[in-house]
């Protein structure tokens, strides 16, 4: 059975090929969740093991990151839920963070709840517009403008930086 | 700019090479073929496992399920053999783990989408707690445990005169004299690779502070630990003896001055030598005993999932003795104490739940006898001990894996049973398939009935008369939304659920609930107050001792996330519902516990601690723990 993807040539959603490209923009958004490499790591694997019964259906480049990035954002709301995380400790999380924390940002926005820096490594980082993040996160986008505002106030505290 | 200076930090994190080629190589199209060897060999071993199960089920005509073989041990070189077969058996181990590890990942699509899904079985610390022997003229907030007379360990203890709270960030212990004009006037401090997941009793002037401890560049080098200190001086605490044993922190109890201490210990099997018992054997350090435990005190679980151990160790607080110890090869995932038994719970490689009872006589562990029951237990709270009878409320998963095209689906068929075993852990009386589809989320016995929450969109709540222990009978089932994740007895005919509203239609969570249910008809089982937080998380809903509940003073207190951090709320029981009495914040704070002393109320955190009157809730004083 000829899948959509192989039917239109669009062969860019092939799991390896999706992998190349996107390998390090899952990972970040996973890291910024997790706060922890270990976890990242195993987020990783998962999204893209899930990744693959999903590809066929994959419309478009962006409908692809996006897919993507909503899987990362399940995979480590579910990573809670799991056995593994539920019989295992964290690391001390202040190991994977970044060592000089003198002026860095992302120890800063690491800080930040999570629902906070999800929508602020999103918007600023992926470039995602709030009517695209509800989508991606699935909440209501006065949610996303309000975390989003909430997020910059708490971060305008920390870091004296324009946005 | 933010966005230049965030991106350009961003930019530099990345997966290791490794982990990319490890992706890469299991997402491959090739590499597909290979698991599904293993899964023919799998499902050939489950047919042969199922031909067994028949003839058992035909010549013994029992529906329980069968008992694990477990012996005992005289010689440390059966203990040997045992260990060294997960050598060859690692392999094939793996395997299945990552098959395991696929359907699970379809299960969790299916079901868990909430944001802050409750993790029930968190092995973390905390209680807001009262001492264990608090003299009578003042009056504390008291434990939230579950057995009278059972210590359960906490990050905070009091004993009227002082407070003894760790502080996981800072790694240390403080103590703050109670009173208005409290102040801190001690601390512990711990070394660096100590300190984890720590807990503490206090009895009479003796401290046991209890935690995991490392070594560093080491595998499996971790050490249960006990530091037993004199605070008699509670401003210079002297450190009086160290009990380790081998594996990590799984949980304690205090009874009388025993202090029972349980471990897992997982052999690291590439790196065991057959003459040297310490690389496969637990090992104790304490005031009296050092080295590997002897090998009549071990016993192997034959259907157990891997070389690991579940090392109970009773000591003596007063002089840091050990008085008797027990391992299993066979892991453990929950148990429950009594002042008499201690059951724990396992996986067994049949998918059933191993359970073992020890009886503990002042000290003395000794195992009387081995089980088996179907299903998962949630928590310590899913296990009882009532006249004799040993109950049980589990979830059973009756799943199914379908495979099609190389994809696999699972799907999840749960329903919930209550067993009642008696002292030889055989099985006297059931009631099977409750609440099919949903899954228990919350327990709580009461002598004769027993109370349970489960939940997929509504919640029923179950009570169950037991006072035939042959035949359990449900009695009533009041289905509310939402779900509880914790029950506590609130006085006379009134349990409180602690947990989570819910959407009726879709089963989302909305944010936390309190609960009063009115229980002097078990058979009408009412909801009479109900009150719903706009917070949508706490600590209470994943450890029953991040809850303050207090009957005598009608008070209960727990922490919540706002949307700035931590704050602690309490509530009270009116005739009209509940009422909230009062909330603290405390800026930048987190793990906070509530107690209370005579007049005062203390909210601590892992930095400062903040003193209120009880009587208008206005703050007092601040008080640095730095």
């Amino acid at each position: 059975m000829n899948s959509m993807a192989e039917n239109i040539g669009l062969n860019f959603a092939l799991p390896e090929k999706a992998f190349e490209k996107y390998a390090d923009t899952v990972y970040r958004l996973a890291f910024v969740r997790t706060k922890n490499k270990s976890d990242s790591d195993d987020i990783l694997q998962e999204v893209f093991l899930r990744y693959m019964k999903v590809w066929k259906k994959i419309e478009s480049e962006e409908h692809l990151k996006a897919m993507l990035l909503r899987i990362t954002v399940n995979c480590s709301n579910s990573l809670k839920t799991s056995a593994w995380f539920k019989k295992t400790e964290p690391l001390d999380e202040t190991l994977a963070a970044p060592q000089n924390n003198s002026g860095s940002v992302l120890a800063e926005v690491i800080k930040l709840p999570l629902n906070y820096r999800t929508v602020i490594h999103l918007h600023y980082y992926c470039g995602y517009s709030i009517e695209e993040i509800s989508k991606i996160t699935k909440t209501n986008p006065s949610t996303v403008k309000t975390r989003l505002h909430r997020a910059r106030l708490a971060l305008k505290d920390a870091i004296k930086e324009e946005f | 700019m933010f966005k230049d200076k965030y991106s350009a930090e961003m930019d530099n994190i990345r997966p290791d090479g490794y982990i990319k080629q490890k992706v890469l190589k299991s997402i491959a199209p090739k590499n597909n073929k290979k698991p599904s060897k293993t899964l023919i060999f799998r499902s050939a071993m489950a047919v042969a496992a199922c031909i067994c199960l028949i003839v058992s089920v035909f010549t013994i005509k029992t529906v329980a399920p069968q008992m694990p073989a477990v012996k005992k041990v005289m010689t440390y070189d059966s203990v040997y053999k045992t260990v060294a077969q997960y050598k060859t058996n690692d392999i094939i181990k793996f395997f299945s783990s990552a098959t395991d590890f696929l359907t699970e990942g379809d299960k969790e699509t299916i079901v868990e989408e909430y944001e802050y899904v409750t993790d029930d079985s968190a092995v973390n610390n905390a209680k807001p707690n009262a001492s264990d022997g608090s003299s009578n003229k003042t009056e504390t907030s008291a434990t939230n445990e579950q057995v009278e007379g059972v210590g359960e360990a906490d990050i905070i203890k009091t004993d009227g005169k002082y407070i003894y709270a760790y502080s996981n960030k800072m790694n240390k212990i403080s103590v703050i004299s109670a009173g208005k004009d409290a102040k801190k006037v001690g601390e512990i401090k711990l070394e660096q690779n100590e300190g984890y997941n720590t807990q503490m009793y206090l009895k009479d002037s003796r401290l046991a502070v209890v935690f995991t401890a490392f070594e560093d560049n080491k595998y499996n080098a971790h050490k249960t630990t006990a530091y037993l200190y004199d605070v008699a001086d509670p401003q210079n605490p002297k450190k009086l003896y160290e009990c380790v044993q081998s594996g990590y922190y799984r949980d304690s109890r205090l009874i009388g001055d025993k202090l029972y201490l349980i471990s897992d210990y997982s052999v690291d099997t590439y790196n065991i030598k057959r003459s040297d018992v310490t690389t496969y054997v637990p090992s104790i350090e304490c005031a009296d005993f050092f080295g590997a435990v002897a090998a009549d005190s071990i016993s192997i679980n034959e259907v157990c999932r891997g070389p690991e151990y579940n090392v109970i160790c009773s000591y003596d607080i007063d002089d840091g003795t050990l008085v008797s110890t027990h391992s299993l090869l066979g892991g453990v995932y929950t148990l429950y104490c009594s002042q008499n038994n201690i059951i724990t719970a396992g996986y067994s490689e049949d998918g059933n739940t191993a359970v073992n009872r020890y009886s503990i006589d002042d000290g003395k562990i000794t195992l009387a006898a081995q089980g088996s029951i179907k299903g998962d237990l949630l928590n310590q709270f899913s296990i009882d001990e009532y006249n004799g009878y040993f109950r049980f409320v589990t979830t059973v998963n009756n799943g199914k894996e379908t495979r099609e095209s190389g994809s696999v689906r699972y799907e999840i068929m749960t329903s919930n049973s209550l067993v009642v075993l008696n002292g030889d852990l055989k099985q006297v009386g059931a009631v099977e398939n409750l609440a099919p589809d949903e899954r228990v989320y919350s327990v709580r016995f009461m002598g004769d009935t027993a109370f349970f929450v489960t939940f997929r969109q509504v919640d029923p709540l179950f009570s169950v008369d037991l006072s035939e222990p042959e035949k359990p009978k449900v009695i009533g089932a009041l289905k509310i939304p939402g779900f509880s994740n914790y029950l506590f007895p609130y006085g006379e005919g009134k349990l409180l659920g602690i947990g989570q509203e819910a959407d009726e239609y879709t089963g989302g969570t909305l944010g936390l609930k309190l609960s009063m249910f009115d229980i002097s008809d078990p058979a009408a089982v009412t909801e009479y107050a109900k009150t719903v937080l706009k917070e949508k998380y706490s600590e209470a809903l994943a450890n029953h001792k991040a809850s303050l509940v207090d009957v005598k003073r009608n008070l209960i207190g727990f922490s919540v996330w706002g949307d700035y951090g931590q704050e602690y709320v309490l509530y009270s029981l009116e005739s009209n519902g509940f009422n909230k009495v009062a909330s603290f914040k405390i800026s930048g704070e987190y793990d906070l516990r509530g107690l209370y002393i005579n007049d005062e109320f203390y909210v601590i955190g892992q930095t400062e601690a903040a003193v209120y009157s009880m009587n208008d809730y206005r703050l007092i004083k601040n008080i640095s723990l730095e």
